[in-house]
């Protein structure tokens, strides 16, 4: 059986006509959106706080409804059009902002086109897996910053806790009663893995975190693959 | 080592490397996007702020086997040969007396068994969790390497595994300036150190605001380097430089 992993691109089609989903897509990407005009400005942005990051919205969801399949992927487009709309906001703020005339500012677009489009397939596709997983680790409800408190320093213990994550998303019933219950089975993995249940308990957090990886498809890592 | 940013914060970012670690990084505001790859320096990180919890457990750990080891030997104090030829001399009495420390000698052991057994367990992962610097590796052997270390917030303790070595540093402020605690243990109790440790304290510009160096004679377990490092300021890279053998 062939599985067909939807690209982020046909997402966004598809999500075009459906307000729920044009939103849903927004609240995924809203981390996204916050670097890219914190990148823009140079500054960390805040929600509810900095007026840029409303600009990043909406020029988001104007990306959405204007994207052409075919002619870039999704995310330089996304990112071509916030900066765009971050320079037309700063213009209206300041009187004493360059204005550009329409053929320098077709030219601009034009040259940021071509820079942008350039961009690498690969590392789009990486950051729209990167975008995948965070939501989805968002979603379970792990804290990035938790997560990175508790990961293992130490490659050992890493190693058993991935190896565990591994052992979980390749059987069905494990996985199955894993995604239901949001438990790790403890009880049927110790009979697998001679490891002390307290220590078990300490990964939680850190081997739901890699059964997300191995399920979303989260490439960056090599932990699907057995480690290697 | 190259990691890709998950989360970006206003001081810091959440990246993870390739072989899944999560690490916490300092980043200067706008300086990178969602899914930008970094390169993350070994021994260079942003301080945790669980030191206080594992401290906490470290020091429940060692009064939990301390008051176990000083209860056995209480107990097998009665039975070597010296204790039974006292015990043998004593009256009844005595020896019934015997027989009710015993039994509460048995009691108590046997709540303390596992105690003892989650003690060590913690004492494990306590090692085992902290952050480790790989350019020295655990062990016996020869070592010859250094790292550098982000001095933490002004409070903020940072601890650190280079070999079986710990590293517990934080930036101190007081009337009379700013100063760096350099604390220094060794781990593993079947090894000790013998060598230099140069530690020295690097501004912003690059420049020495600070250093010692320590030359040490079979440093082993349960001994303790302290050291005050006078600093100008409070930001700054700690380079510690390690020569020796552990045996």
């Amino acid at each position: 059986m062939v599985i067909h992993r939807e690209t982020l691109e046909e997402r966004v089609i598809r999500s075009r006509d459906d307000n729920d989903l044009v939103n849903s897509l927004i609240k995924e990407f809203k981390p996204f959106i916050a670097s890219v005009a914190q990148k823009r400005v140079g500054r960390y942005l805040e929600y509810g706080v900095d007026d840029e990051l409303s600009v990043g919205l909406l020029a988001f969801r104007e990306a959405i409804r204007s994207f052409k399949e075919g002619r870039a992927r999704f995310l330089s487009f996304a990112r071509m059009v916030i900066s765009m709309r971050l320079i037309d906001y700063y213009r209206k703020l300041d009187n004493n902002f360059e204005v550009l005339g329409d053929e320098e500012n077709q030219d601009l677009w034009d040259r940021q086109s071509v820079e942008v489009y350039q961009l690498e397939n690969d590392e789009e596709d990486l950051k729209a897996e990167v975008i995948r997983y965070s939501d989805l680790l968002s979603r379970w409800g792990i804290d990035m910053v938790e997560l990175a408190r508790v990961s293992p320093r130490n490659g050992e213990l890493r190693k058993t806790y991935q190896e565990i994550a591994r052992k979980i998303a390749g059987h069905q019933a494990l996985l199955n009663s894993f995604m239901e219950t949001k438990r790790i089975p403890i009880k049927e993995l110790q009979k697998d893995f001679p490891i002390h249940r307290k220590k078990l308990e300490r990964g939680r957090i850190y081997i739901i975190a890699m059964i997300l990886a191995i399920t979303s498809g989260f490439s960056y890592m090599d932990i699907g693959r057995g480690g290697e | 080592m190259r990691a890709v940013v998950i989360e970006i914060h206003k001081h810091y970012c959440i990246a993870v490397t390739a072989d899944g670690r999560f690490v916490k990084q300092h980043i200067e505001q706008g300086e990178l996007e969602i899914g930008d790859e970094i390169t993350i320096e070994a021994g260079h990180f942003v301080p945790g702020r669980d030191w206080i919890k594992t401290l906490a457990i470290a020091a429940a750990a060692i009064a939990v086997i301390g008051f176990g080891s000083w209860g056995m030997f209480r107990v097998f104090g009665w039975y070597t040969p010296q204790g039974g030829a006292q015990a043998a001399a004593r009256d009844s009495a005595g020896e019934e007396m015997e027989e009710a420390v015993m039994m509460a000698a048995e009691e108590a052991t046997a709540e303390e068994a596992p105690a003892e057994a989650e003690a060590a367990v913690q004492e494990e992962d306590l090692a085992m969790e902290m952050e480790q610097v790989e350019e020295v590796p655990s062990g016996p052997g020869q070592v010859d390497g250094d790292f550098n270390l982000e001095l933490g917030d002004v409070g903020e303790p940072v601890e650190i595994v280079a070999g079986n070595l710990l590293f517990l540093y934080w930036v101190a402020e007081s009337e009379e300036g700013v100063e760096l605690l350099l604390i220094i243990e060794e781990l593993d109790p079947e090894l000790a150190f013998t060598g230099y440790i140069e530690a020295v304290v690097l501004t912003p510009l690059g420049e020495v605001a600070g250093s010692r160096s320590f030359d040490l004679q079979e440093f082993k377990r349960g001994e303790r380097l302290q050291e005050f490092i006078p600093l100008n300021e409070s930001q700054g890279t700690l380079n510690i430089i390690i020569n020796g053998v552990f045996e």
